[in-house]
């Protein structure tokens, strides 16, 4: 056979089996509807997405992306529509379904509009590298946090944080606390759950600088500086709670006995004889810092033992 | 304030649905919301600031939370706020404006009540000097013998001080997006924290008095941050700033025991006025094959500059005197801090990716070295000596590796290598390297059970140490934050999921850290070993469409063994004893949670128990050469029960009813915090003595009835 005109033959066979099957998918691809097609069936969901955060930015598109409405979530409709509720109908099964979706393909959808701001560094965060999904915390339809604008699917944010961070709820119900069970402050205000480029996720590059947003007063920088302090908060507190005074991370004056062996009093074994009146102050109430009492640091000139 | 802020959430949300609608997208306005009040009793047996350590508890009628949505065309507001008018009231408020622009407010108020019992002879005749009076110093003085009965009569009829605190936040912050691309937030807070907390003032040797720090401090902090991002690459730009005000600079204090003379008086320098000026820069880059970088670099300068004390109060002493001084007048603290962060994610296929990371954190201290010509020991003698500050800085250097590969759907590796560089100036160890090695596993092996458990090795080692403390401290010493170290971190966890209805999870986690040294091995002292334990399980069952059951429970416990040498005389010696402890910390938790929706829409019930318990033991031995016998102090114990029950009852469509019950038991067995005395002084003034506060904690109970109407609208 000439293979000048097989091949012709061939590329012509080939182009018109490509062009029927590009139509037929064409015909099977789902296109966009709009938002009005979802409310037929979905009433409650779009009473309830007229007041939703979400709503509000479809209304500028220009500063979101084209696709608007349920669809920009939940995929092009057309096939969903046209199944007209029979989940036999293979077109039924065409919406994006986030629970049934893996992580990351579910996460991406998110991510289409969040990407900047608090989310700049989801990609890299542990909670991403570990596949928690934006679902796992959020939901757009069943919002349970009291404040609706973060739209969690717990009531408070330590209810949720503790639901995987299991060994942090035997933490927060120690005797010494922060304002969290009480809801004056919530996990969220020291780690961004979204990631960030300081580490365990906190909300600055260090320990000590996430310590002093709130604590500012121990910032210093002091004229007389006590080292583990500047270098790590962490040394002495446990900021998930523990059973001593001021969260530290043991009983004074032992948590301080730790690292001071001087001479005379740091040194000293505070057993029972040292419970008495006369001695009781290196023990009782605040320990050590009943005298060293500028521990984080002194600005004083007689201020070398944070005396003072 | 609380009113200013109720006057602007009114005018916004009027604003808001006053607008005129613009054609754009328009859709029907409506404004929901629900306000829920009430009144209540409560009754404590003990006047125990616990209770209310973070909140207000009102006796009788109350707000406890109201919100409001509103929405129109573009706009839609938020308004939520919690326990209005009260000490610990929340207020926020969020305006979103399409997707434009979005505004927060919020004002919050945080009390921390430390204690409602203490009682102190001292006045605070100005902010920051509390004093008693003349006579009874006088009087003290002239006749030591009769201090202790002289004092008890002070402190017996001295008034009662409220310790405590509360901190006042207002925040404000906008998000606008300028374009699709470009992404504007300004914030800034102001927080005013006021009240006062205990604070111990010394005199040497080993005397002392409880005062307070008067707390009225202000600190306003600013932020800017624009994050623009463009196909592949994402920019990220912030800049703050953060100041500290302390509106009382130096806490003065009177020693009851002198009037005139050496140590009649002592004075601490509280925490000085701060600055920190910061700016970040920071990218984020896709590549290709599912492969991103995104690096971070941050600059701060923290800077303090407030002036000096004189070395002493004590107006007889010449070293009161600024002259006394050197030239400066003040510190002139400097640091630069300078951070980097850079992360590279790849995941080249889908089972299998990596990410490596490098961080630093450089801590650069430039405030110049002062050099003193002594220092007034506790407003006492002036030993005299040069003394120089050590303006103390560091850099941590950490280098991190992990791999990821699923060899199938259900299961995922991971491991993970980590080093850590830090070198730091002034200290016994100069630079110290930290290696760890980990994995982690995850695995699925139904559908219904999920498992995952990780481990990790590290050991960390000096590589530049000077142990011998300039003479200050014994030289087997190891401070535990810097010596070497041996730590061993494993921890897992299964979810279970055999039906719908039914959830199990139960997680542990161990770590281990050896410093150095056995304990019977008296040459090197400090913290020896910690040991962490945990373990916890929890069960969520619905088991019908209207009833819930939540259950968790759990134990922790932390053993820390340390050593230590006593010598009593002032310089270490022959009569040196090294002693030995055994600190335990444990723990158990259980949570129970009932929701009974009895009948849907019309009643309701709720049940709620927490329970805590943490007992502690301190166990000593002496080591040879034993010349003291160890007594071990008394172990201490806490313990919390609440019990909260609730039923609601809707009355109308619109109105609901709840009546609550709570029920709250504290008890506490603490030698170091409960029955503190407040004379610290068996015999005279001339012995070691010290004056408490009081401010002991004391076991309670406390019930609570509430009735809440709820009103939505």
């Amino acid at each position: 056979m000439n293979r000048a005109r097989v091949y012709p033959a061939v590329l012509a066979g080939a182009a018109v089996l490509l062009l029927a099957g590009f139509a037929g998918a064409q015909e099977n691809e789902s296109h966009y509807v709009g938002a009005q097609a979802c409310e037929k069936c979905h009433a409650e969901q779009w009473d309830a997405f007229q007041s939703n955060p979400h709503h509000m930015a479809e209304i500028d598109p220009k500063l979101v992306g084209e696709q608007v409405g349920c669809e920009s979530c939940h995929g092009p409709g057309s096939r969903h529509v046209d199944a007209d509720g029979d989940e036999n109908n293979p077109g039924f099964h065409t919406m994006r379904v986030f629970k049934r979706m893996k992580p990351d393909e579910a996460t991406a959808v998110c991510r289409t509009c969040h990407k900047t701001g608090e989310q700049v560094y989801w990609d890299q965060s542990n909670h991403a590298r570990n596949d928690v999904r934006c679902m796992d915390c959020h939901s757009i339809h069943a919002a349970k946090s009291e404040d609706q604008s973060k739209l969690l699917v717990a009531k408070r944010t330590a209810d949720l944080c503790v639901t995987c961070h299991r060994d942090k709820r035997a933490a927060l119900e120690h005797t010494a606390q922060m304002p969290l069970r009480d809801g004056g402050m919530s996990c969220t205000d020291c780690h961004n759950p979204h990631g960030s480029a300081g580490p365990h996720m906190i909300r600055a590059a260090s320990n000590v600088e996430l310590c002093v947003t709130c604590h500012t007063d121990k910032r210093g920088p002091f004229l007389y500086e006590h080292p583990p302090v500047r270098e790590n908060c962490v040394t002495c507190h446990q900021p998930h709670g523990s059973n001593n005074d001021k969260i530290l991370a043991g009983k004074r004056p032992y948590l301080c006995q730790r690292c001071h062996v001087g001479s005379r009093h740091p040194s000293t074994l505070y057993d029972v004889p040292d419970l008495t009146l006369s001695g009781a102050n290196k023990v009782i109430s605040r320990s050590c810092t009943n005298c060293h009492s500028q521990i984080h640091g002194s600005n004083h000139p007689s201020g070398e033992f944070f005396e003072r | 304030m609380v009113r200013t802020f109720v006057a602007l959430v009114g005018l916004l949300v009027a604003i808001v649905l006053g607008a005129p609608a613009p054609a754009l997208g328009a859709t029907d306005g409506a404004t929901d919301g629900s306000v829920t009040f009430g009144t209540q009793w409560w009754d404590q047996t003990a006047r125990e600031a616990k209770y209310q350590e973070f909140s207000e508890e009102p006796r009788g009628a109350f707000l406890e939370k109201y919100a409001l949505r509103a929405w129109r065309d573009r706009n839609l507001v938020l308004f939520y706020g919690s326990h209005g008018l009260r000490n610990d009231q929340s207020n926020s408020l969020t305006w979103w404006n399409g997707a434009k622009f979005r505004v927060d407010l919020g004002y919050q108020e945080i009390p921390h009540n430390l204690s409602f019992t203490a009682h102190s002879p001292f006045s605070e005749v100005a902010p920051g000097v509390e004093l008693v009076p003349d006579s009874l110093q006088a009087a003290n003085q002239a006749n030591s013998a009769g201090y202790v009965a002289r004092m008890k009569d002070a402190l017996a009829a001295s008034p009662r001080l409220n310790l405590g605190f509360r901190t006042d936040i207002t925040r404000a912050r906008l998000r606008a997006r300028a374009t699709r691309d470009l992404q504007f937030e300004l914030k800034g807070s102001r927080r005013l924290r006021s009240g006062r907390k205990p604070y111990g003032g010394g005199f040497s040797p080993g005397n002392g008095v409880e005062v307070w720090e008067p707390i009225a401090q202000r600190i306003l902090d600013g932020e800017a941050r624009a994050t623009y991002q463009k196909q592949r690459a994402t920019l990220l730009a912030t800049a703050g700033v953060s100041e500290f005000h302390n509106d009382v600079d130096a806490l003065t204090f009177d020693n009851p025991a002198r009037l005139t003379g050496a140590q009649n008086q002592g004075r601490i320098d509280l925490y000085p006025n701060n600055r920190s000026v910061r700016g970040t820069v920071g990218v984020v880059y896709q590549l290709p094959m599912r492969t991103a970088f995104n690096g971070t670099v941050g600059v701060s300068r923290d800077t303090q500059n407030d002036p000096w004390l004189p070395f002493t109060v004590n107006r007889a002493d010449p070293y009161s005197s600024l002259d006394s001084l050197p030239p400066e007048r003040s510190t002139h603290a400097k640091v630069d801090v300078f951070t980097q962060d850079y992360r590279f994610t790849s995941h080249p296929r889908k089972d299998f990716g990596g990410t490596l990371t490098f961080r630093q954190y450089q801590y650069r201290n430039r405030t110049p070295v002062h050099v003193f010509s002594g220092s007034s020991v506790a407003d006492g003698t002036f030993a005299l000596g040069s003394l120089e500050s050590e303006p103390f800085g560091y850099r941590h250097q950490s280098y991190g590796a992990e791999l990821n590969y699923n060899p199938l759907k259900e299961a995922s590796i991971t491991g993970t290598a980590d080093r850590v560089d830090r070198t730091r100036t002034h200290r016994e160890v100069l630079s110290d390297r930290e290696e760890s090695v980990g994995g982690k596993m995850r695995l699925r092996p139904m559908d219904k059970v999920s498992l995952e458990a990780h481990v990790r090795r590290a050991k960390r080692w000096a590589r530049n140490a000077d142990f011998s403390y300039d003479g200050g401290e014994q030289t087997t010493l190891r401070r535990f934050d810097v010596a070497d170290r041996k730590q061993m971190q494993a921890g897992g966890s299964v979810t279970i999921t055999p039906t719908e209805r039914l959830e199990l999870g139960g997680s542990f986690g161990y770590l281990f850290e050896k410093y150095s040294g056995d304990l019977a091995d008296t040459s090197r002292i400090g913290l020896r070993r910690i040991h962490q334990r945990n373990a916890s399980g929890d069960i969520t069952y619905h088991a019908k469409t209207n009833l819930d059951v939540t259950a968790a429970m759990g134990w922790e416990q932390m053993v820390s063994r340390q050593a230590s040498r006593q010598s009593r005389t002032a310089a270490f010696g022959t009569a040196d004893s090294t002693w030995t402890a055994r600190l335990k910390d444990e723990g158990w938790f259980a949570n129970l949670g009932l929701d009974w929706r009895a009948k849907p829409d019309l009643l309701a019930f709720t049940a709620a128990l927490d329970y805590a318990r943490w007992p502690g033991t301190y166990v000593f031995a002496t080591v040879s050469p034993s010349t003291v016998t160890a007594q071990n102090p008394p172990s201490t114990r806490y313990r919390r029960i609440d019990l909260t029950l609730e039923t609601d009852y809707s009355l109308a469509a619109r109105t609901q009813l709840g009546l609550q019950y709570a029920w709250e038991e504290f008890d506490a067995i603490d030698f170091a915090a409960v029955d503190i005395p407040q004379l610290g002084v068996a015999s005279c003034a001339n012995s070691i003595n010290y004056i408490y506060l009081g401010d002991s904690f004391q076991s309670y109970r406390a019930h609570r009835v509430a009735l809440l109407v709820r009103q939505t609208f």
